[in-house]
């Protein structure tokens, strides 16, 4: 008597552990899909470039070098968070030929959002050769990094301008 | 003689009734099966990229769909009018559940957004076999898919979310 109890409380243990599994499940994080189509003779942006959060002290800079999409810090400046990275770009060309890319040559205005406060940033870096031999319809992308000048006391909050590349096709 | 024979059919009716006081066996045991199933975990390893595609091609065109297999092969539209570049690689999850389980995949298409809208129609497999080691080390599989462009097709970065559930079959 005793042994036909227990054999029905398995049997629905069984139940929920059945009911359980027939639960469809979903990853914490679902994967992305991507795709960067560019045209030929144009150029493209794939990122902006983004010093991160800093804090600052005395006077100092933030440098966003291109070839490793590293960022150092000089003076008071400290990376303390964020995502720091140099902008990057895409372009195409469209017959055999060499493209000259040109990045800013002085410096660029930074201004607080939502205020009047600036910064700037000057020294602009290039990834790799500024001149590039291409094939047919070969694409080529390029980082762009700078210099970061930050003044002692600098009035803190987001600070956002804007700069151009060009890209030169024969 | 006629009565001894109602006698016995009396008796034979005692024993009828009492019957279910006795244990008895049917003549086939029923019995009583459980598979238990560890919970099932799905879990994201790699995300999807086309890489570069250029819209090469001269003139106004359209049609071209450009399609990466489970593996991550990229074919590139017809061959004249696109040119794809860098390193593509297909999506990739991870699921651990019980050893040598079917589960089954669920991978609804979506639209890739960025300058303009793109649809994606995932090249996911429909049931995966967890396998030996699917409690442990767990079984890892691909998504690829395709998208379709045109001459029109605004250039720039495009990129979509997937929808994938999993389930035991």
């Amino acid at each position: 008597m005793s042994g036909a109890v227990s054999a029905r409380l398995s049997a629905a243990l069984a139940l929920c552990a059945m009911s359980e599994a027939a639960a469809a499940v979903t990853p914490q994080q679902q994967a992305t899909a991507g795709a960067t189509i560019i045209h030929p003779l144009t150029v493209t942006k794939i990122q902006d470039m983004d010093f991160g959060e800093l804090s600052v002290g005395v006077a100092g800079t933030a440098v966003l070098e291109p070839n490793a999409n590293s960022l150092t810090t000089t003076g008071g400046v400290a990376s303390i968070g964020g995502s720091p990275t140099c902008a990057e770009f895409v372009g195409a060309a469209q017959s055999n030929s060499v493209v000259n890319i040109k990045i800013p040559n002085g410096s660029v205005t930074l201004t607080r959002v939502g205020g009047t406060e600036t910064m700037t940033v000057s020294n602009f870096t290039l990834q790799g050769q500024s001149k590039r031999a291409l094939a047919r319809a070969q694409s080529f992308t390029f980082r762009v990094g700078g210099t970061l000048n930050v003044a002692a006391g600098q009035v803190e909050g987001l600070y956002v301008g804007t700069f151009d590349v060009t890209v030169q096709y024969p | 003689m006629k009565k001894i024979l109602a006698n016995a059919c009396a008796v034979a009716a005692l024993a009828l009734i009492s019957a279910p006081a006795y244990a008895v066996s049917p003549a086939a045991q029923a019995t009583a099966t459980a598979k238990i199933y560890r919970p099932l975990t799905i879990s994201l390893v790699q995300n999807l990229d086309f890489g570069t595609i250029v819209l090469s091609g001269a003139g106004a065109w359209s049609g071209e769909v450009v399609s990466m297999s489970q593996a991550g092969a990229v074919t590139c539209g017809g061959g004249t009018n696109l040119t794809c570049s860098g390193t593509p690689q297909a999506a990739q999850y991870k699921l651990v559940g019980t050893n040598n389980a079917i589960v089954t995949i669920s991978s609804p298409g979506f639209n890739l957004t960025g300058p303009g809208t793109l649809a994606f129609t995932p090249n996911a497999p429909a049931t995966v076999n967890l396998g030996a080691s699917g409690a442990t080390t767990g079984v890892v599989f691909d998504i690829g898919g395709s998208i379709t462009l045109a001459s029109t097709t605004p250039d720039g970065v495009y990129s979509g979310t997937f929808n994938v559930t999993a389930n035991y079959q």
